[in-house]
């Protein structure tokens, strides 16, 4: 049997949307229908869009970019689940004609509806100051999972009587505490009808039995184990807990951290990493953003996937900073020298090219505004990064192209 | 971003979409049953008849307030029905006659005590249904578990014990501590007596443990007994002694409650325990029961503790 002892990852190098789900989807079309993409950060508060050859056309949240070319989805422990978001997602892939192969490890920790409600309910007395939080209760639930008396794993959702035991004690004893934690005590009478609520409490223990329905959580693990892997990362390098800038950042690790660990258990022995970037910057939510314009930077610019929310707000737009860039893959390559046995090959991917619609590229380099051909543009990208052989992407769904 | 969204009120939608039946609407109640209302009821009787010639009565009392949470919900939904079909079944005692209530607190609780019939057969299910889950209770951290002791000590009749001098069985469930006494302007507004004064737990205890062996079973999953387990079962221990059960998987309160019977009757605790086909019930029921003993005697009017 061959076994592989390689695996292709997908980081995202600055804030999210970067065109990962795109590349995930390219991996897989190359590897064929027996890869298995890994999410190994983040939760379902992802959006990866991918339109397949045929003209489907997804947003992939909790399912693996590469399900609408057949690939398996393995949720590591490093995924926050979200039973409620996954089941409307399979419903939409349904629709589709996409029935996924899910495989989740029974240890990742699992969000609760009063998860959301909390991440609700704050970012919205957060008013201005917000964080630019998606809403959905991903850093909520892993804020709660440290807490032993309240935390909540897969393993946890078997047993319908523990779990709802479980959640009671979560909405009746830990959300109020969280509540007067944050500053916001009096919002927990405000929003009780919602806590108290034994319907919700009901349905999400049903959504939890069919989320194990649809999902593979038995030796997990061992099903993937020498299959052919892409590594899907969720938002981007900017957004890295301890590298973005606190507290406009996920509550995950974005790079090759989480990877590197995972591969080091699965017994890898070399990573193909790419680093994926737009041809401009681009930022949703709060937080601060080098070199933003007050509009779209390229004329081409449409974007059906990032509608504005209440969280979120609009997408914003600056133009790409080569120095930011080749910083943040610099220091996320340097985790890799924990791991001596891994052997790690990078290389970048830029995309959304054809947005450029014909016009001079621009760009940030030693602090100085750029304006030049595509060519030049990718070039001074490859050179600032200090990796060759860059993968361009042009349109929704082309093909990559290898650039020499 | 993703697409992954969630607005508040699609929990509008998400809470009338649940397949199955919620609590609310398996208890409907949205007040105490008249049926259950224990005001001015003189007796429950518990009578021999043709068919149950050598009747036991048995009292369980269940804890329906907040801190029990869902808990109250499984236990008053399912736990007690099946608790009368495991002493119907496995007849601990002879012909039980069994009679459930509701309990509450006093200083908070519209309805801190409710009370069915005595009921030999599963009927009595019909009248579980009507039990109200007031979910109340309050910052105090003990529920009123006195008010059925005082209720069944002056308020039942029973065969069992007058007839044949044989105690029934008192069980009162929930996880909080037992209140130091119970005020005579309590008993006057719920039950419609009117004592000349307060009566301490202790006191309740002697006169109810006249007609009852009386037991607590202190439900561990319980938001109040996590946070305090020791706290709990010390103030229960110092006033039931070895009477003081310790639950620690509610589905498996109707063993634990027949196991109690049987040992209390002088059967063999580890075979008791044994005895229940799964091995997960023999471990809680090994844990709740170790400290009992059969009762010295079942003469009526010792009272040992």
């Amino acid at each position: 049997m061959h076994l592989n002892k390689t695996a292709r990852v997908v980081i995202g190098a600055q804030f999210g949307d970067e065109g990962k789900g795109r590349l995930t989807a390219h991996h897989v079309m190359e590897i064929g229908d027996d890869a298995i993409v890994v999410r190994f950060n983040g939760g379902a508060q992802a959006g990866h869009t991918v339109v397949a050859p045929d003209g489907r056309r997804h947003v992939f949240s909790h399912v693996g970019s590469g399900a609408l070319a057949g690939a398996a989805t393995y949720l590591s422990r490093f995924f926050v689940a979200n039973p409620i978001l996954f089941l409307k997602e399979l419903d939409l892939l349904a629709a589709k004609d996409v029935t996924p192969t899910v495989y989740v490890d029974p240890v990742s920790p699992v969000t609760t509806p009063y998860d959301m409600m909390i991440n609700q309910i704050v970012e919205r007395e957060r008013g201005a100051g917000r964080h630019g939080s998606c809403g959905i209760g991903f850093g909520e639930t892993l804020e709660r999972n440290l807490d032993g008396r309240f935390a909540l794993t897969v393993a946890d959702l078997v047993d319908p009587s523990i779990l709802t035991n479980r959640l009671d004690a979560i909405r009746r004893e830990y959300a109020p505490a969280r509540l007067t934690g944050l500053g916001v005590a009096h919002t927990f009478e405000a929003n009780a009808a919602l806590f108290r609520s034994d319907a919700i409490l009901e349905h999400y223990v049903e959504d939890a039995r069919r989320f194990l329905d649809a999902t593979i959580t038995a030796e997990a693990r061992a099903a993937i184990r020498d299959r052919p892997l892409v590594f899907e990362g969720a938002q981007g390098l900017l957004l890295d807990q301890d590298r973005g800038c606190f507290p406009h950042v996920t509550r995950s690790n974005t790079g090759l951290r989480n990877v590197l660990a995972l591969a080091d258990e699965l017994g890898l022995e070399r990573l193909d990493v790419t680093y994926v970037t737009r041809a401009y910057l681009t930022r949703h939510g709060a937080g601060p953003l080098p070199r933003e314009r007050p509009k779209k930077p390229y004329p081409g610019i449409v974007d059906t996937t990032n509608v504005p929310n209440e969280h979120q707000g609009t997408l914003r737009f600056a133009w790409l900073d080569l120095d930011l860039l080749g910083r943040a893959l610099h220091e996320d390559l340097s985790d890799a020298a924990i791991y001596p046995a891994l052997t790690v090959n990078a290389g970048l991917a830029i995309t959304c090219l054809d947005q450029l619609d014909g016009e001079a590229a621009r760009y940030y380099r030693g602090g100085i505004q750029h304006r030049s051909s595509l060519e030049t543009f990718v070039a001074a990208a490859t050179e600032a990064v200090g990796l060759d052989r860059p993968l361009l992407g042009f349109g929704p769904s082309g093909e990559l192209m290898p650039c020499g | 971003m993703g697409t992954a969204r969630w607005n508040p009120s699609d929990w509008t939608s998400y809470a009338k979409s649940t397949a199955r039946k919620t609590t609310d609407t398996v208890f409907a109640s949205r007040g105490m049953d008249k049926d259950l209302d224990p005001l001015g009821v003189v007796m429950r009787e518990s009578r021999d008849s043709d068919l149950n010639p050598a009747s036991t009565a048995i009292v369980v009392g269940l804890d329906v307030t907040g801190s029990m949470g869902m808990i109250a919900d499984a236990l008053a939904r399912k736990g007690l029905g099946t608790m009368v079909e495991e002493i119907l079944a496995r007849k601990p005692v002879s012909d039980p006659h069994i009679l459930c209530a509701g309990i509450g607190d006093v200083l908070y609780d519209r309805a801190p005590l409710q009370v069915t019939q005595f009921e030999a057969d599963i009927r009595i299910a019909r009248q579980l249904e009507k039990i109200w889950l007031e979910k109340g209770g309050g910052g105090n951290s003990c529920e009123s578990y006195t008010l059925p002791w005082y209720f069944a000590a002056l308020h039942t009749s029973i065969d069992c014990f007058e007839k044949r001098g044989k105690k029934g069985y008192l069980f009162t469930v929930g996880d909080e501590e037992p209140p130091r006494d119970l005020p005579a302007k309590a008993i006057a507004r719920f039950i419609g007596d009117r004592p000349q004064r307060d009566f301490s737990s202790h006191e309740l205890l002697t006169m109810v443990s006249r007609m009852y062996h009386v037991f607590h079973v202190i439900v561990e999953e319980g938001s109040h007994a996590r946070r305090d387990p020791h706290g709990v079962r010390s103030r229960w221990v110092d006033l039931l002694g070895q009477r003081v059960i310790g639950l620690s998987d509610h589905t498996k309160l109707a063993e634990v409650i027949v196991s109690a019977i049987e040992v209390n009757e002088g059967r063999d605790r580890d075979r008791v325990a044994k005895s229940w086909s799964s091995w997960q019930t023999a471990l809680v029921v090994q844990r709740a029961v170790g400290g009992l003993t059969p009762s010295p005697s079942s003469v009526a009017g010792v009272v040992r503790f």
